[in-house]
């Protein structure tokens, strides 16, 4: 049975197994940083070719002339190892996406970027929001500790920064108001700033 | 300020006595649990009752700060902020285990019986719980149910990870131990107080648990 009659970038029909490798491929060449759009159309394919398989199988097993017929065990097998094949590839390609979402969450906060969000497909988005609260319940289970900040051990209380950006006000704990503008230098509490220089507005200075 | 202050930290050992910590045996107790969990494989018991009583306490030192001369003040909040941290990277990294291995570490705790030490704090379980559900709802909704019916459910043997219990650790012998069995193909040893040695960790997980020896 002919199952992909689309012959890929190769120019040549793909073989079974080929389009899933090639979603790990995809996910394995993206920057740490970057999250591409879930390729909801190359995992359409892979599906489609596994019901394909599937079916194949189904009719060789069905079309047995009696029990004892083992002509089609070797296609069967094969087969059945393309399906496992394609499962795999399809969850690990899908978790090694939710591994990076997770990561997000500890670098940039419980709102993520925009150019992130909007590679998040619908699903994603709603296992990400159900993370956060999962996470957000478990800190108040610590009585509200930020377990996300404190990231590096504290070797003073207050340190020196640059801001490279401009920021405007911020408004410390203590209810002073510091302008940050740009390249302007500070000596702030190390609780105020560490959230600040995660997202890059501001830069410790030396040690 | 910890020097002078005594909590009561209820502790149960083996003989069902209660012992009172003072604060600096807390901190030291908290250190070691930090460091042991870093460096060990998977989960190790749970040390819930000694971080709620850590928080609670930075939490009344802070209060105190009004009754304090500023300078005394500067120096509190730095070791409380260490204190903070530690405690913080300690919990990370129970919880960094916990998504790379939840089903395992909830299997884990299914098979404990009622008197060993969990694992998990129950805030720990419902966290694991909640992630392994939400994962594998996703792939169901995502992917599996997209699949062919055989292929629309995983077993437990193709979808659960296990951390590598046999990695090697080093250790120190905080006490003696006889006839530990260190490699099956070895007769047992017996370790003395103070020996700094590298094995797997499965044959020694128990030692550990039973702070006998600490991780370097």
């Amino acid at each position: 049975a002919v199952v992909s009659t689309q012959s890929g970038h190769y120019g040549r029909e793909l073989m079974f197994g080929e389009k899933a490798v090639a979603l790990v491929k995809e996910l394995h060449r993206t920057p740490p940083e970057q999250l591409q759009h879930l390729n909801e159309d190359l995992l359409r394919q892979v599906f489609a070719e596994m019901g394909a398989l599937f079916e194949a199988n189904k009719s060789d097993i069905e079309n047995r002339a009696d029990m004892n017929d083992n002509k089609m065990i070797p296609s069967i097998h094969m087969r059945h190892s393309a399906l496992e094949h394609n499962q795999r590839c399809v969850l690990a390609y899908l978790k090694q996406r939710l591994n990076k979402i997770c990561k997000f969450r500890w670098d940039h906060g419980a709102v993520l970027p925009e150019e992130i969000q909007l590679s998040l497909q619908e699903h994603e988005k709603q296992w990400f929001n159900k993370y956060n609260k999962s996470l957000a319940t478990y800190m108040q289970s610590l009585g509200g500790l930020d377990i996300t900040q404190n990231t590096v051990p504290p070797k003073s209380l207050k340190i020196q920064v640059r801001c490279l950006q401009e920021y405007g006000e911020l408004e410390t704990d203590s209810g002073d108001i510091v302008m940050l503008t740009l390249n302007s230098e500070h000596y702030l509490p190390l609780t105020e700033c560490e959230h600040l220089i995660k997202q890059g507005v501001l830069q410790h200075m030396g040690s | 300020w910890y020097q002078g202050m005594d909590i009561s930290l209820d502790e149960q050992d083996n003989d069902d006595e209660y012992e009172q910590l003072t604060a600096a045996q807390v901190l030291e107790r908290l250190e070691e649990s930090w460091v042991n969990e870093c460096l060990s494989p998977f989960l190790l018991e749970t040390q819930q009752e000694v971080i709620d009583c850590l928080l609670e306490q930075c939490q009344s030192v802070e209060d105190n700060f009004s009754q304090a001369s500023p300078f005394a003040v500067g120096i509190h909040q730095l070791e409380l902020q260490r204190i903070r941290y530690t405690v913080t990277d300690y919990v990370r990294s129970r919880l960094k285990k916990i998504e790379k291995h939840a089903e395992f570490a909830l299997e884990e705790e299914k098979e404990k019986t009622e008197d060993s030490v969990p694992h998990l704090s129950p805030a720990e379980f419902v966290y694991a719980r909640e992630f392994h559900r939400n994962t594998l709802h996703h792939m169901n909704e995502t992917a599996m149910k997209h699949m062919p019916p055989p292929f629309q459910s995983l077993e437990k043997k193709h979808s659960m990870t296990h951390p590598n219990l046999n990695t090697f650790i080093f250790f120190k012998v905080k006490e003696d131990c006889n006839d530990v069995l260190i490699d099956p193909q070895d007769p047992p040893v017996d370790l003395s107080k103070d020996e700094i040695l590298v094995s797997k960790y499965l044959p020694v997980s128990s030692l550990l648990e039973q702070n006998k020896i600490k991780l370097l």
